[in-house]
């Protein structure tokens, strides 16, 4: 039996509602659970993180002990569907856990009540993972809902049309990512097509095959629909590199190369700049001498991956991708490479977070993936295009710019006095020792501890090295004296250095 | 067509499981299992982390083959063997959840054969809100303790106190009960267990907050009586002093003379500037601790015509609920979203604490409605300086509305989603919101004849002449009704 810890990917129910709730129009979901079911991914993870405070196309069974001993739930989904029938043109029931393991037979109202506008997903929650479910429920929209509905006539535009697949509610920065996105498909002349699901009225979905081309925002999930889908594929860019190629990529499967070459040349001189002025100044060579961790998401770890190792020149340490813990046994156990080699920069969920802090490790932590209880509305923090780089490239400097200030010698206000009293009778003693009148015990470094201080410098990011030596070696032996030894212990020097910590 | 009946505006109470983590994560020392599904897992422990739990979860993983193994409860039983080798926890507490025990994992006999296991059943449908999923973890440790009876170390005057409340307030009890030749020895739920341990061997449980029935029935079978109800506002500050020195064998004539200077002290802040005489406050919480802040609310001066709770009736509430009534105040136990709405609708109060949902919409609307947990729950509320405390937030809250309402203006011309579902809100609210969502609640519906009014008037007194137009939404204004403009003088 696997235990796990920190489980950081949910399950197919969430994945189920996460790209159905989303969409707009005349239709619901109806979860068909125990209130936790609908408490916990709506009005907890959305509300809290995507500041949503109540989805309104969102009922629930709420389904109780009798329920589950006796009654089953169907009674209870019927009595619901009974009364939204009239109100809304589509109804689709979720299953989760619960009603499943106990087996209450919801498929049978889309036979019963109307198996045109009323559809059971059976979200297989407890085998499905978060991901493998939005992948199946976009194509299960296109292949069996979409069909029978009232069909939309195609976008008039003289514009090839390109769809964007993949934006759904409880990922980490989707709503900067779509709109960078978005920005750059306008960008080379193209338009969106629909938005799914997104910017998407549940009606849409009959217009997915008027696209030319389909961009997927994300690589862990989408691909069913946009293989079904038939036309070129594209995924949504972190990077400079990648980002062009999906720019030219894009061109070339709608016949704007033109326009892309103009609009990248304009980027360069707008949007870019900013990444080109700093890429020229000495940020960049602090860049090549750190090193980093991500674990996140398939798209967001390995877009960062090329982008701060391949790009800015930082060195990779602690890499994986979310995926591989729900998927393998073999999962790279996220903890234990964080302590074996701590980089100085991670990019991680809450989990991790609580890992650097719990073991005190001087790594400093950038939110990148689920589950993370922060709010990322603004649309001016993607990670992905050209902005993404600009953006990445700001917090990065930042952060470590914010390491150097952290290790760079500053008097206690709560120490003054005692400096001073320090520097006093340092002072005295010196003049003691010129005039002959006492000889001076100097602080020894034993081999020990001499070795010790270069294994803890070690992981001290190179550009803050001399301050961190300096200070590790004057506050080390001041300690050594306050406890009136000659020589400074291994443990002196952690407890100055747990200080840079800070 | 006829309004949803079977729907639930929204939920009215969090996952029940949540409530159990909230306990057990921040107990050094232990290391929580979740036995249920990816979903819960994933969300619960987003849940604990958001309330800053910072400690690691533990879930197996399981597929729906595995409820159907024969020897799953072996292999769940070698895992946590495994964890135990690995962590050296000193408890286990093992969570069903929904699935687990609809399936019937056999917790009990896990906590049988491995002693550090702490055997807890919440589930969704049954355990009834996340208060009451605290009392079941609570339940379960002290069952525990008491199994490896560390309950046989009685001690005189000693007191433990029960609840989650402000730390100044446990401080305030402690200077209390030490004024009586009385200890406060231990404050639970806290982070050491061994806090648990040392409540289990007072003379008498102080039961701060009204759901802890079953860790109550604990102690009634180790012999250690309990008082209700907390020392706030000065009635039952008076009451609450005489009972605890009784109960745990205090000098009664000092006791009475404690009593009296306690509620005189109180009284003074009721009756001083800072009284609510003519403030209309609806108190729509769900853990218990609203009958607290009610209490003082009302002594204050406050109307409180509603105030409501999640959590069931107990012996435990008994003299709250009578108190309450006795004054007219509607108590509502179990309560759902809608009713809460309902009595927002019904009462049009200046200010209502409440849950996010009921909070949310009321700020749609213009009053100062604040979201209970976080900005009442989190407050001293004990003896005088509580009183000052709640009586101040609330003069606050009023004085707020001006700035927050040039936010709300904001947004008015444009129809913005809500918090609640609006055909929902007109079916069960009916006309309160046929004057549009423009005007607030309270103040009635009177918004289209005072419009002009509001118009004439030059200075309302809202604060902001530059959005004060016909239509005024904002309270403190006279198109917001007489009820208001009190405040504006």
């Amino acid at each position: 039996m696997q235990m796990m810890r920190d489980v950081d990917l949910t399950n197919g129910y969430w994945g189920a509602l996460y790209v159905l709730a989303p969409m707009r129009g005349n239709f619901c979901v109806i979860v068909d659970g125990p209130i936790g079911c609908h408490y916990v991914p709506i009005d907890s993870a959305l509300n809290y993180t995507d500041a949503i405070p109540y989805l309104q196309n969102v009922y629930a069974t709420h389904i109780l002990e009798g329920d589950v001993a006796l009654d089953g739930t169907l009674h209870k989904l019927r009595k619901l569907c009974g009364e939204l029938i009239d109100r809304y043109e589509n109804i689709f029931i979720l299953s989760c856990a619960e009603s499943e393991i106990i087996s209450s037979e919801g498929s049978m109202l889309e036979a019963e009540i109307d198996g045109r506008r009323i559809y059971y997903i059976h979200t297989r929650s407890l085998d499905v993972d978060d991901l493998t479910a939005r992948d199946d429920i976009m194509l299960y929209l296109y292949e069996h809902v979409a069909p029978k509905m009232p069909r939309l006539p195609k976008k008039a535009s003289a514009k090839p049309l390109v769809n964007i697949l993949g934006p759904t509610y409880g990922n980490f920065n989707h709503y900067a990512d779509f709109a960078e996105i978005k920005r750059l498909i306008e960008g080379i002349g193209a338009e969106v097509n629909v938005a799914f699901p997104f910017d998407c009225e549940l009606g849409d979905i009959t217009r997915l095959d008027d696209a030319d081309a389909n961009v997927l925002l994300y690589q862990e999930y989408g691909q069913k629909l946009g293989k079904a889908l038939g036309k070129p594929l594209f995924f949504g860019p972190i990077g400079l590199q990648a980002t062009t190629e999906f720019l030219l990529g894009l061109a070339d499967a709608l016949g704007l190369r033109a326009e892309a070459e103009a609009f990248i040349a304009k980027e360069k001189r707008t949007t870019l700049q900013g990444f080109w002025d700093v890429w020229r100044s000495p940020h960049q060579d602090i860049f090549r001498t750190n090193t980093f961790g991500v674990y996140a998401h398939k798209t967001y770890a390995e877009g960062l991956i090329n982008f701060m190792r391949d790009e800015l020149g930082f060195e990779a340490y602690a890499c994986g991708v979310k995926t591989d813990r729900w998927r393998s046994k073999n999962a790279m156990d996220i903890e234990a490479a964080l302590l074996e080699n701590p980089p100085t920069l991670f990019f991680g969920s809450i989990n991790e977070k609580i890992y650097i802090t719990e073991h005190i490790l001087p790594t400093r932590f950038i939110a990148a993936a689920t589950p993370m209880p922060i709010v990322c509305r603004s649309t001016g923090t993607p990670f992905m295009g050209y902005n993404g780089v600009v953006y990445l490239t700001q917090i990065v400097s930042n952060e470590l710019f914010d390491i150097l200030y952290s290790h760079i010698h500053i008097e206690y206000a709560p120490e003054k006095d005692k400096r001073r009293r320090e520097r006093d009778a340092a002072r005295k003693e010196w003049e003691e020792q010129l005039k002959g009148s006492i000889v001076i015990r100097e602080v020894r470094w034993p081999e020990e501890t001499v070795a010790h201080m270069e294994k803890v410098l070690k992981k001290v990011p190179f550009f803050v090295r001399v301050s961190a030596s300096k200070m590790l070696r004057v506050e080390s032996e001041k300690l050594a004296k306050e406890q009136f030894r000659d020589y400074v212990t291994t443990d002196d020097v952690d407890q100055v250095y747990n200080r840079f910590k800070r | 067509m006829d309004p949803i009946k079977s729907i639930k505006l929204a939920t009215q109470s969090p996952c029940p499981a949540f409530g159990a983590l909230r306990i057990l994560t921040r107990l050094e020392g232990f290391l929580p299992i979740l036995l249920g599904n990816h979903g819960c897992y994933y969300g619960l422990n987003f849940l604990a982390h958001f309330y800053a739990a910072r400690k690691s979860i533990y879930a197996p993983l399981l597929y729906s083959l595995d409820f159907t193994d024969k020897n799953l409860h072996h292999k769940l039983l070698d895992a946590i063997k495994e964890i135990i080798k690995e962590e050296k926890p000193e408890f286990i507490p093992v969570i069903n959840l929904c699935v687990a025990t609809t399936v019937g994992i056999d917790i009990d006999e896990m906590a049988r054969q491995i002693p550090e296991i702490i055997p807890l059943r919440v589930t969704g449908f049954g355990t009834r809100s996340h208060a009451e999923a605290k009392d079941v973890a609570m339940e379960g440790i002290f069952k525990k303790l008491r199994q490896f009876g560390d309950h046989k170390l009685r001690e005189p005057k000693a007191v433990a106190s029960i609840g989650e409340v402000f730390p100044a307030d446990t401080i305030a009890l402690e200077n209390l009960l030490e004024k009586m030749g009385l200890k406060l020895r231990a404050h639970v739920p806290s982070k050491d267990i061994n806090d648990f341990r040392k409540a289990l061997n007072v003379s008498t449980m102080a039961c701060l907050h009204p759901f802890y029935t079953r860790t109550m029935r604990q102690f009634g079978e180790v012999g250690i009586p309990h008082i209700t109800g907390g020392p706030v506002g000065a009635e039952m500050t008076y009451a609450w002093i005489k009972a605890i020195a009784e109960s745990a064998g205090a000098d009664m004539r000092l006791a009475e003379q404690i009593a009296c200077e306690e509620r005189d002290a109180v009284q003074k802040v009721l009756d001083g500037p800072l009284n609510l005489k003519g403030v209309r406050i609806a108190v729509a919480g769900y853990e218990g601790i609203e009958f607290l802040v009610g209490r003082i609310l009302v002594e204050a001066g406050a109307d409180v015509p509603y105030l409501s709770t999640s959590i069931g009736k107990s012996p435990l509430c008994e003299a709250d609920v009578a108190w309450f009534q006795a004054r007219g105040t509607e108590v509502k136990f179990r309560k759902s979203a809608a009713d809460d709405l309902m009595a927002v609708k019904k009462y049009k109060p200046d200010i209502a604490l409440a849950a996010t949902d009921v909070a949310g919409m009321g700020k749609e609307l213009g009053s100062a409605s604040v979201y209970f947990t976080n900005l009442i729950a989190a407050r001293p509320l004990f003896l005088a300086h509580g009183a000052e405390n709640i009586l101040g937030l609330m003069h606050h809250l009023l004085k707020a509305r001006p700035s927050i309402n040039r936010v709300r203006s904001f947004f008015q011309d444009v129809e913005m989603e809500r918090s609640i579902a609006i055909p929902e809100v007109k079916e069960h609210l009916g006309d309160a919101f046929a004057c549009g969502w423009g005007a607030p609640v309270w103040g009635g519906c009177a918004a289209g004849e005072v419009a002009e009014e509001a118009a004439a008037a030059s200075d309302c007194g809202c604060g902001d002449a530059m959005n004060c137009a016909p239509g005024c939404a904002i309270a403190g204004c006279p198109a917001a009704g007489g009820q208001n403009s009190r405040e504006a003088k």
